[in-house]
């Protein structure tokens, strides 16, 4: 097996004193920035780029790799505790791992986080291994239909999050894709809803929106009540029970696999593979009303998804030089500036450097579970601190991270005025889920499908005559189907219920 | 408790006075010529790169930023303003005040392109001063290695006869290669906006869907196209640069392949304000020059994919202004003048 | 919650009606594929009519079925009243005084609205996050903090 060879000469570069010390302090920071809203992962490692210059092209990159994965740790931590997602990626945590805190188990939230994150961080590396260039040709097979297709599927999961009211849900998912349209339209360049305001043609920043919808909502509400008991101030405590391991581990599977073959996709990101992966698990669950009150395998599935989601961006970028987002491009300048060309020749032409890097991200993979674990008491503590701190704590941040954007106020009002939005929605029962996963999903949703159908040449049956894309679209119909299906088993079950109270 | 919170106090105050100091000793403003007519700069500069950080142009922005900081011993930052496809930014800089520690990433794009085909853009390729200009990136023409087309006259001769049949993948409408694309069927007689135009978001992506077999032909910047094709997954015909590239010698340039007309580039420089003081126009135009004469950064440079082309304030203007004339010609002619 | 359904629904139909007006006059069709006006026109014929469904249904429900909206009342109401405010005046502030004055003033003002009273601990904790987070954020991470017209920091 050549693989192991390989994989051993790599594991012999990685661990060399300088390059296990970079790949700490790349995690490291990658840790830091994750867990702040607002400043990414992108942003970081464009600044260190030129600052890696001066040392060796490998060990550069395994700095800079680490910088990605560590802040798909550090995301999901704010997310769980004060339910800012610090990363796209963790929007989907927020939805459990919050009410983990709040109900005192945030020890076994974050500690499940870290954990699920290191199992699917390394299973995917594996599929990586020996799935990479195979998967190139997969990545390089969907076009512009299968792209709409997927969209479409992942646009199911708003039916999934809708609670109560279906009606109100489907409306915020709307209401996030008509968030979206706002700005300069990509293709022809055309204002759309600008009013000729110089930021508003930049568009509705995502993270202006996660920030107002999620945390200032949160923390209006948490003003209301009398006495300010937020968190269940006993820690119950810090470590994932059996029963949390029993439930979770599914959980770990299903989302490796899952973020994996998403993540290879050029375009997509952890965030949809998360999204994807939650809702998944929700569907296999023999319990699906606990999700979204603190079901342990929510921030499983979500949190090995998005790691895993970063084995699978590799691939396409090693492998065909072609960055999937926006940190992957970045990373791939740092690439290029250090003589290192990605492409279908890396792996023939420098494979101890492939190799070693990925290596590296097995051993960053260790050393991210190492410092995040103790770290879990540590982190849990953060939410004793009084509430009268914590509230205008977390509103500034929310001011920083709006503001760190672009640099401009402007994003920190749209923040404000998501956070009124939110906190109404809030009171009239709206789901604010919906909304994200709508912003999220419907810019590519559009421009896919007005590449398909230019591609087609107006023709919608380019859609069901793909393979691709025909699966695709059947399993959106079979998740449509499957989410209504088990509400009206919940409603019967409920009225059933009752009845049997009255007879 | 009362000892730690005596303590406490007495830090807060410690940090309060200290405070107070910076506001007491900061220095009052001075008038922006007052302070050029000492000396340039004598304060962090800032470099505007109008997109996220990603592309070419925040790469090149960011290693020119350390080096300007060593030469000129002031803390020189790039900020990322992004939007709009480079609009955001671009007219941010076209607005801020003229003492030059507020300059931009110039993209042909931003500046000849966008203006040539969208009326709303708030800033006109006259609205800056121009510095120097960096590089260049010249279009290549490519596609899917299993395409039948093995010259670019094989190509445009089959776009003439059926134009229907060809997709061309772009990045953009009003980009380098949709203009590319459009500069070469125009050149040949061909109708450009007979042919579909699938647009993409961001070169990737197009390379992708060329390498998937989605669209039929691209006319996207070297350093995108230059791993595939150099694998083998596509075949470049010509390219846009006037002389042999030394990445892909093999490739005929346009003038070989009998299209002259194809000369669309991708290009960067710095522009700033309008109305810039002289010694910030001159300051700038040799710190560049000296740049790409340095062994370290023009290596670091090419390796971004930019092949260095130096031109001095004012040819980079003209050569701008060039650039925008034929770009208004064909965004009439693709029917991109809104 | 029905009348908040309703209300809510109103208005939210008016804004869906203004989209579709605003799509119309962006173009439908570009070449062979949906122009600029074509998603946000459907998207907002899809909302209209999911609001359309919560407003009917808020007006058929049967009062005793109805959950009525929690709103906030009392102390509640008037500690997120000045919440909103002091957001918005410390927004301003950092403008003009600074990241640090301004959050010390901001900490400082939304502890003892929010029923903190040791003013030693109430101070010092205030002072100590603002120049931490000042500098986490701008120190070590470079990020652009906004800075005041005076020039402090």
């Amino acid at each position: 097996m050549e693989v192991l060879h390989y994989l051993a000469t790599g594991f012999s570069i990685a661990l060399t004193p300088t390059n296990l010390l970079y790949c700490f302090i790349g995690t490291l920071i990658g840790t830091l920035v994750g867990v702040l809203p607002g400043i990414g992962a992108t942003v970081s490692i464009a600044i260190l780029t030129p600052i890696s210059v001066g040392l060796g092209p490998t060990t550069a990159l395994i700095m800079l790799a680490g910088i990605y994965y560590g802040a798909m740790y550090g995301g999901s931590t704010t997310a769980i505790l004060i339910n800012i997602p610090g990363e796209a990626a963790s929007v989907a945590t927020t939805l459990d791992g919050y009410q983990m805190a709040r109900q005192g188990r945030a020890g076994p939230a974050l500690g499940m986080s870290a954990i699920a994150s290191f199992v699917a961080g390394t299973l995917s590396l594996v599929l990586l291994m020996i799935l990479a260039t195979p998967l190139a040709s997969y990545a390089l097979a969907f076009g512009p239909p299968e792209y709409f297709s997927l969209m479409a599927l992942g646009l199911t999961i708003v039916v999934s999050l809708a609670g109560k009211s279906m009606a109100k849900g489907l409306l915020a998912g709307l209401l996030g894709m008509l968030l979206s349209t706002i700005g300069l339209e990509p293709v022809t360049g055309q204002n759309r809803f600008t009013f000729n305001n110089v930021n508003l043609m930049a568009g509705i920043d995502f993270v202006a929106v996660v920030v107002g919808l999620f945390a200032i909502p949160e923390v209006l509400e948490n003003m209301e009540g009398a006495t300010l008991e937020v968190y269940e101030t006993k820690l119950k405590n810090l470590f994932p029970t059996l029963e949390d391991w029993r439930r979770s581990a599914g959980a770990m599977i299903r989302s490796t696999l899952i973020g994996f073959f998403i993540g290879v996709l050029p375009g997509s990101s952890g965030a949809v593979a998360a999204f994807m992966a939650y809702d998944v698990e929700k569907k296999v669950s023999k319990h699906p009303e606990k999700f979204g009150k603190g079901a342990i395998e929510g921030v499983a599935a979500s949190e090995g998804a998005n790691n895993a989601a970063v084995s699978g961006a590799m691939v396409p970028l090693l492998s065909l030089g072609i960055p999937v987002s926006a940190p992957m491009a970045v990373l791939l300048g740092a690439f290029m500036i250090h003589g290192l060309k990605p492409g279908p020749m890396l792996f023939e032409k420098s494979p101890e450097f492939v190799w070693a890097l990925i290596a590296s991200m097995y051993v960053g993979n260790v050393l991210l579970l190492i410092l995040n674990l103790p770290l879990v008491g540590l982190w849990a503590q953060l939410i004793r601190v009084p509430y009268p701190f914590l509230a205008p704590g977390i509103l500034v941040l929310c001011l920083i991270g709006a503001y760190g954007i672009r640099n401009s106020f402007f994003d920190v009002g749209i923040a404000f005025a998501m956070g009124i939005l939110g906190y109404g929605m809030r009171k009239l029962e709206y789901p604010t889920a919906p909304v994200v996963l709508g912003l999220i999903l419907s810019p590519m949703l559009e421009s896919a499908l007005r590449q398909s159908l230019t591609i087609s040449k107006g023709s919608l049956a380019i859609f069901v005559v793909r393979p691709i894309s025909l699966v695709l679209l059947f399993l959106t119909a079979v998740s449509i189907l499957a989410s209504i299906y088990s509400r009206r088993r919940k409603r019967r079950s409920t009225e059933a219920f009752i009845e049997s109270i009255n007879a | 408790m009362t000892v730690i919170s005596r303590s406490l106090t007495i830090f807060s105050s410690f940090v309060a006075l200290l405070g107070g100091l910076g506001v007491v000793s900061a220095p009052v403003t001075e008038s922006a010529e007052q302070r050029l007519a000492a000396a340039y700069p004598i304060k962090p500069v800032q470099i505007v790169v109008a997109f996220a950080p990603a592309g070419s142009a925040d790469q090149v922005s960011r290693l020119l930023a350390t080096y300007l900081s060593k030469k000129w011993g002031q803390p020189v930052s790039v900020v990322n303003k992004g939007g709009g496809g480079g609009v955001v930014g671009t007219s941010s800089v076209a607005q801020a005040s003229p003492d030059g520690y507020t300059i931009n990433n110039g993209q042909i794009n931003t500046l000849a392109f966008a203006p040539a085909a969208q009326s709303n853009i708030p800033y006109k390729w006259d609205s800056f001063t121009y510095l120097a200009r960096i590089g260049v990136t010249p279009s290549v023409l490519t596609v899917n290695a299993k395409s039948p087309y093995r010259t670019a006259k094989e190509l445009v001769e089959a776009i003439k006869k059926d134009p229907a049949k060809f997709k061309a993948g772009v990045s953009g409408l009003a980009g380098t290669g949709a203009f590319g694309i459009a500069q070469l069927l125009q050149s040949a007689g061909v109708d450009p906006s007979k042919v579909d135009m699938v647009s993409f978001d961001g070169g990737a992506l197009v390379i992708t869907n060329l390498a998937g077999g989605h669209v039929d032909f691209v006319a996207q910047q070297l350093p995108e196209v230059l791993e595939m094709v150099k694998a083998g997954k596509l075949r470049a015909l010509m390219h846009a640069y006037t002389g042999r590239l030394k990445e892909l010698p093999d490739v005929p340039t346009s003038k070989e392949a009998g299209f002259p007309a194809y000369s669309v580039m991708a290009a960067g420089g710095y522009v700033g304000p309008l109305n810039l003081p002289e010694m910030v126009v001159t300051k700038w135009e040799s710190a560049i020059a000296d740049a790409l004469k340095d062994k370290e950064f023009s290596t670091s440079l090419e390796r971004t994919g930019l092949i260095p082309s130096y031109l001095n304030a004012k040819a980079y203007r003209a050569w701008t202004e060039e650039q925008y004339k034929t770009a208004v010609q064909l965004a009439e002619k693709l029917g991109l003048k809104k | 919650m029905k009348r908040a359904d309703q209300i809510a629904g109103g208005i939210l139909l008016a804004v869906f009606l203004t989209v579709f007006y605003y799509s119309t006059k962006l173009d439908m069709v570009y070449r062979n594929s949906p122009g600029a006006g074509f998603f946000p026109l459907w998207l907002s014929v899809c909302a209209f009519a999911a609001t359309s469904v919560i407003v009917v249904g808020a007006i058929r429900r049967p009062s005793a079925l109805d959950r009525p909206v929690r709103w906030p009342r009392g102390v509640g109401l008037r500690r997120i009243c000045l919440t909103l405010v002091a957001f918005i005046l410390y927004a301003y502030l950092v403008t003009v005084m600074g990241f640090i004055l301004s959050t010390t003033g901001f900490m400082l003002f939304m502890g003892r609205m929010l029923g903190f009273h040791h003013w030693y601990q109430l101070v010092s904790v205030s002072v100590l996050t603002s120049v931490g987070l000042f500098f986490v954020f701008h120190i070590w991470l470079q990020m652009d903090l906004p800075t005041g017209r005076v020039a402090i920091p």
